[in-house]
This record gives structure tokens, C-alpha cells and sequence, in this order.
């Protein structure tokens, strides 16, 4: 039902994705086609804007009814859209404002006030490292309090960007490619990091527990 | 000792997404990077924004693509489309090219274009904005046989509701295709990329009121592009 897929049945490459994506643009731009080049572009982004009301938005039809705004916006938008910009940032900038303007209405519906709107990365978000705040990881279950102080110690003592990188890692349960794009470093790059200062923990620890990172 | 991090939980104020997105694209001085990042380590939902910006940013991949099902796609594609007709005024490809046949022939499209469509169609439709009773659903185990050791009855559907049939697939498939048949076993509906619910294992169908004439009809299921068929058929009966 209506998505083209590659002669192997697969999902076109993300080298396919960026070129449909531009020749979509394009003809939409040029006032050719606007139906069927907004389409392509409808069928590409929309997993991503999906996911990013998902993890947002409880409501699955505030799901649905947020992913089409935004895409409403940019069928509106489109065509001043001038590339000085990637595509995908500008669609970012219209999903976010798309959700800021949805909490304000919420908040608004409940009578309290919100937070500059700039300020407000995620609804859903938690200022405390996860695994600090809750409590919840395999981790924390298995430390006791002293051992945590111990850890946290000892990670305090890593160079700049292994010391972050672990923190991503243990707190926050990223994975390698989420701290590499969360970092701006490459993923092997991250891998060394955590390789090292799992090394480095272990020596300071002197073997009292695992270090799983 | 570790320098000063901003603590978004003591009230320190989240950067803005401008600055993420200058971040994410290494427009920022190492300086102001190596803050940023510090503020990252203390705060999942910045972080969660830059992935998101990330994921945006990059063309889109079949990860992506993968997490939703060309089924729900093209729903969401039919409904976009009934909103950006609604709501614009009118959408250009209508005001350019579309007469009165035209568009004659897309309320006929939608009519036949799936009835899985209607759900996320009719959600705006007055009928869903309150509470509906009598919903024909049906937690199906197709062709078993009932309490009473008889064949399964049929499910029985009034015209003028809605009906969301759940199905309980016999096979699991990666997806799944389905058809209704009328009494002569002619198709009146087909449908491909069902997905089963992630726990359940559930297949759900929805009927839009007045989308079949009063009857009997058969439920078709078939698994995997190949469609394989399933022994699961589910009769329907349509009222008036």
C-alpha cells in the first residue's frame, strides 16, 4: 500500500532516502507534482517524527494528531523552506515547536504555568541521571551505597571524555552510537574510552565488582 | 575535583534547542561545546533531545523505517491527506487539477482503500468524539470450535456501527494479509501489512459504519507477503 520499495523489497538505503528527499523538495518547490512529491517526503520522516511524539507524549492520538500537525506545518512551510539548513533540522525545529506549543495548550487547559518555552527539552524529561535518581539499574541494585561512592570517585578521577562518556554509559545506559552522537566523537573513539576506563576503574577498585560498561 | 555542572534538577535552566542544534552541528567553540556536554551528563532529557536531532539530521535509514508498518504508513498518509483537505484552503493539487470527478474519486478511493484506514479517519468524525456502546469486537480463535462443540458463529455487526474485529492469528508471521469475501466468495475488501500486536499477538480490523451492505462475509487471513493462507477464517454477519 503505497510505499515504494527497492527492487530487493527492502527499504531504500539512506543514500536513496537523500536523494528522493531532495528531488521530492525540489519538485514541490517548483510547484510540480505537490501531492505525490509531498508524499515522499511524508513517507520518509514520518518514523521519525512519530518516534519523537512517542517518546514525549503519552496519548497515542496526541501521537497521530502531533505527527500530522507537524507535517501540516511543513506542508504550509515548504515551500519558503530555503536550504541554508538540512531539511531534517528545519523538520526538527517544527516537530519541537510543534510539541512546545502542545504543552502550553495542555498546561494552559490546566492552569499552571510553564517553563520559557526554550528551556523545555522534553516534556517526559528528568533533570536527575537516571540511574542516580531511580534507582533502577542493574547497577544500583548491586551496589551498596559506600561502593557507589567509591565508583563515583574513581570516575571522577577519568580524563574529560572517557569520565563523560562512562557517565552516559552507567547512568544513563546509552548506547556506544547514542554517546558518540551525544558526544560529537566517533563510535570506535567511544569504545576506546569506555575500554580504557573500564581498565582504570577496575585498577582504582582493585577487583571489589564488576565493572560492566 | 569535577568543575562546576549545570544541574537542571536545582533549577538550572536547559539550553536551548537553537544551541542544540548548533551543537549537534559543531557550529560551537570547544569551550561552550565542553559545557554542553557536561550538562548532558547530568541530563537524560537533553540528551534525548540531541538523539532526536540526530535522527532528523541524518537521512532517513530503515531503522526508521522498520518501527512502523507500511500498513500504519499508509493510514496515516490517508488521513493527512482528509486533513490537508479539510483544513487548507483547498490543498493546490485539488485547486489545480481536481474537478468534481476527481474528487468524487477519492471519496471512492478511501471508500476502497482499506478499512484499517477508517480508524484513524473516523477519529476525527463526530461518532468518536464520545463514547461508543455495542462495538462488535471479537477476541477470534478462528474455526475453533464453540463451547458447545459447533462451528463458530458469526460475529454479528450492525450496518450503521463501527465494528473492531480482533483476531487472534493461529501462525505468527512478520505480517499478515487479509480479505473479506461475500457470500459468493467474491472480494470486497483486501488488505496487506497487518501487524500482530508486540504482546498479544492480536490482529485488530476496524469496520466503518455502512462499509458493508447487510450479509454474510468471510474474514480472510494469510500470513507473510507469500500469503500463506491461515486456517483462521472469522464469519461475519452484517445487519441492517
Amino acid at each position: 500500500m503505497g510505499v515504494a520499495r527497492t527492487d530487493e523489497g527492502r527499504w531504500p538505503r539512506p543514500a536513496d532516502s537523500g536523494a528522493r528527499l531532495e528531488r521530492a523538495i525540489e519538485t514541490f518547490q517548483a510547484g510540480r507534482d505537490l501531492e505525490a512529491s509531498f508524499r515522499v517526503i511524508f513517507e520518509l520522516y514520518y518514523p521519525v517524527v512519530l518516534r519523537f511524539f512517542r517518546k514525549r507524549v503519552i496519548s497515542s492520538d496526541d501521537q497521530l494528531d502531533l505527527t500530522q500537525e507537524t507535517f501540516l506545518r511543513v506542508y504550509k512551510g515548504l515551500e519558503g523552506f530555503r536550504r541554508e539548513a538540512r531539511f531534517g533540522t528545519w523538520l526538527f525545529r517544527i516537530a519541537h515547536n510543534t510539541h512546545l506549543k502542545w504543552l502550553r495548550r495542555q498546561h494552559s487547559d490546566d492552569d499552571v504555568a510553564l517553563p520559557e518555552s526554550d528551556s523545555e527539552p522534553g516534556s517526559r524529561g528528568t533533570a536527575e541521571p537516571a540511574a542516580i535518581a531511580t534507582g533502577e539499574t542493574a547497577l544500583d541494585d548491586a551496589l551498596s551505597a559506600e561502593r557507589q561512592r567509591r565508583l563515583r570517585e574513581a570516575i571522577d578521577e577519568l580524563p574529560r571524555q572517557m569520565r563523560e562518556s562512562t557517565e552516559l554509559r552507567i547512568y544513563q545506559e546509552l548506547s556506544y552510537r547514542e554517546i558518540a552522537v551525544a558526544m560529537r566523537l566517533s563510535v570506535e573513539t567511544v569504545k576506546v574510552h569506555l575500554f580504557q576506563a573500564r581498565k582504570k576503574l577496575k585498577k582504582r577498585l582493585q577487583d571489589d565488582f564488576e565493572i560492566q560498561i | 575535583m569535577r568543575e562546576e555542572i549545570p544541574n537542571p534538577a536545582a533549577g538550572d535552566r536547559h539550553p536551548g534547542v537553537e544551541t542544540w542544534i548548533s551543537y549537534h552541528g559543531g557550529e560551537l567553540a570547544d569551550r561552550e561545546a565542553e559545557r554542553l556536554q557536561r550538562h548532558l551528563v547530568a541530563c537524560p532529557a537533553c540528551v534525548s533531545l540531541v538523539l532526536d536531532l540526530d535522527a532528523f539530521a541524518a537521512p532517513p535509514d530503515g531503522e526508521d523505517r522498520a518501527s512502523v508498518s507500511e500498513f500504519e504508513l499508509a493510514a496515516a498518509w490517508k488521513s493527512m491527506q482528509a486533513t490537508l483537505a479539510d483544513r487548507q484552503a483547498p490543498p493546490r493539487w485539488f485547486e489545480r487539477r481536481v474537478g468534481v470527478p476527481m474528487a468524487l474519486a477519492a471519496s471512492l478511493l478511501v471508500g476502497a482503500a482499506g478499512l484499517s484506514l477508517w480508524g484513524i479517519e473516523h477519529r476525527r468524525a463526530e461518532a468518536y468524539s464520545r463514547p461508543q456502546v455495542n462495538l462488535a469486537i471479537r477476541d477470534l480463535e478462528p474455526n475453533r470450535a464453540t463451547r458447545s462443540g459447533g462451528a463458530p458463529s458469526p460475529t454479528v455487526v450492525r450496518r450503521d456501527s463501527y465494528a473492531a474485529l480482533v483476531m487472534l492469528p493461529s501462525r505468527t508471521f512478520e505480517t499478515y494479509q487479509a480479505e473479506i469475501l461475500d457470500a459468493r466468495g467474491r472480494r470486497v475488501w483486501s488488505g496487506s501489512g497487518l501487524v500482530a500486536h508486540p504482546e498479544l499477538g492480536t490482529l485488530s480490523l476496524g469496520l466503518p459504519p455502512g462499509f458493508l451492505a447487510p450479509g454474510e462475509y468471510l474474514v480472510k487471513l494469510y500470513g507473510g507477503e507469500e500469503k500463506v493462507p491461515l486456517e483462521d477464517d472469522l464469519p461475519i454477519r452484517v445487519i441492517p
